[in-house]
């Protein structure tokens, strides 16, 4: 099932959605799809603001159980156990890396890189991913071609038909994504910044309409938007 | 303690005044204090630690009601300083509204309460 967390910036959204995966687990493993690019700020040394956030977060996840996956882009090349609960941190940054990385730039990092088929990626470092693949399950029938699929960016598609996908194969799916939505910025940002502001809110619709469950997190407190009877959606 | 946030010109302040009448303690525009301390090189979540703690002391924090702006719901800043205090914001908020009695968000002059 999916599993929409959303909020503002420094909302404690992050922080639910790691107790609610949590909450979710059952026999299979948390697995923590981390999505921040390491920006290097020179030719070796990552954007100190980006380590720190990225020092944050490890900090907060810590002695949680989490198995983190580090990936970048390519989310639809995640392999994953039927029973296990994922929690992708999050989408602000898998769609702003989808949009502005370099081509040749890495999509998954060191950490779990066995959970990410690297062969289908084209990338170096190839790990033991096809050991995790589960056969039986690794339908691509997506619900995504509905509805207003139609109107989504190609990028936008992309993401939207991985998740979906990506959630039919395992246990649970949470995926964390902002409000950016509310600063007036569509009016005056640059035509690159609103073509993102507007991916990322076609995103966000398109999950939440998949999704079982959405929940904004505003100043820490948890506000169920949207809850689907356990029989249907 | 009871905390009233929401967007910018939402009526929090009016909302605050409307229902919470005798006796209380209005502050408004909390996360303009929360700027001023970051401006000043302090630490607004330091701050606003102490403050609870004053009014628990003085047994008045059941009387306190703070208002505040959400200011977490655009693109990432440009400037260091605006990126430092949307997170110093949102933090002190999360903060604050483990604390409070009752959390009121107000959008578009109607308060819901989360807490």
């Amino acid at each position: 099932m999916l599993h929409i967390v959303y909020g503002g910036s420094a909302s404690g959204k992050s922080s639910y959605a790691e107790s609610f995966a949590m909450s979710l687990q059952g026999e299979g493993r948390l697995l923590y799809i981390a999505t921040m690019y390491p920006y290097k700020w020179n030719t070796t040394e990552i954007d100190p603001e980006t380590m720190q956030r990225i020092e944050r977060h490890r900090a907060m996840r810590a002695d949680k159980g989490f198995d983190t996956v580090e990936c970048y882009r390519h989310v639809e090349h995640i392999v994953a156990k039927r029973q296990d609960v994922l929690l992708l941190e999050c989408m602000s940054n898998l769609l702003a890396n989808e949009m502005y990385l370099e081509p040749d730039a890495e999509a998954v990092g060191i950490a779990g890189k066995a959970e990410v088929d690297t062969e289908t990626v084209g990338m170096a470092g190839k790990a033991g991913a096809t050991a995790e693949v589960d056969t039986e399950t690794a339908g691509t029938d997506s619900k995504a071609d509905s509805g207003m699929s139609e109107t989504l960016s190609p990028v936008s598609k992309k993401i939207v038909q991985a998740l979906i996908d990506l959630s039919t194969r395992v246990q649970e799916l949470v995926i964390v994504t902002n409000d950016v939505f509310s600063d007036g910025g569509s009016l005056t940002y640059d035509e690159s910044t609103r073509e993102y502001v507007k991916n990322l809110a076609e995103i966000n619709c398109a999950l939440a309409r998949e999704a079982a469950t959405v929940t904004e997190v505003v100043c820490g407190i948890p506000v169920i938007v949207k809850k689907n009877h356990p029989m249907g959606k | 303690m009871i905390l009233i946030i929401g967007g910018a010109y939402q009526g929090k302040f009016e909302y605050a005044k409307a229902n919470f009448k005798e006796g209380h303690q209005i502050i408004n525009n909390f996360h303009k204090y929360v700027r001023k301390t970051m401006q000043q090189g302090g630490d607004p979540e330091l701050e606003a630690k102490q403050l609870m703690n004053k009014a628990v002391l003085a047994g008045n924090a059941d009387k306190l009601v703070l208002v505040s702006d959400e200011v977490g719901s655009g693109i990432v800043p440009i400037d260091a300083f605006e990126r430092e205090f949307r997170e110093k914001n949102g933090r002190v908020n999360c903060y604050l509204a483990s604390q409070a009695e009752q959390v009121i968000r107000v959008t578009a002059g109607i308060g819901t309460r989360i807490k």
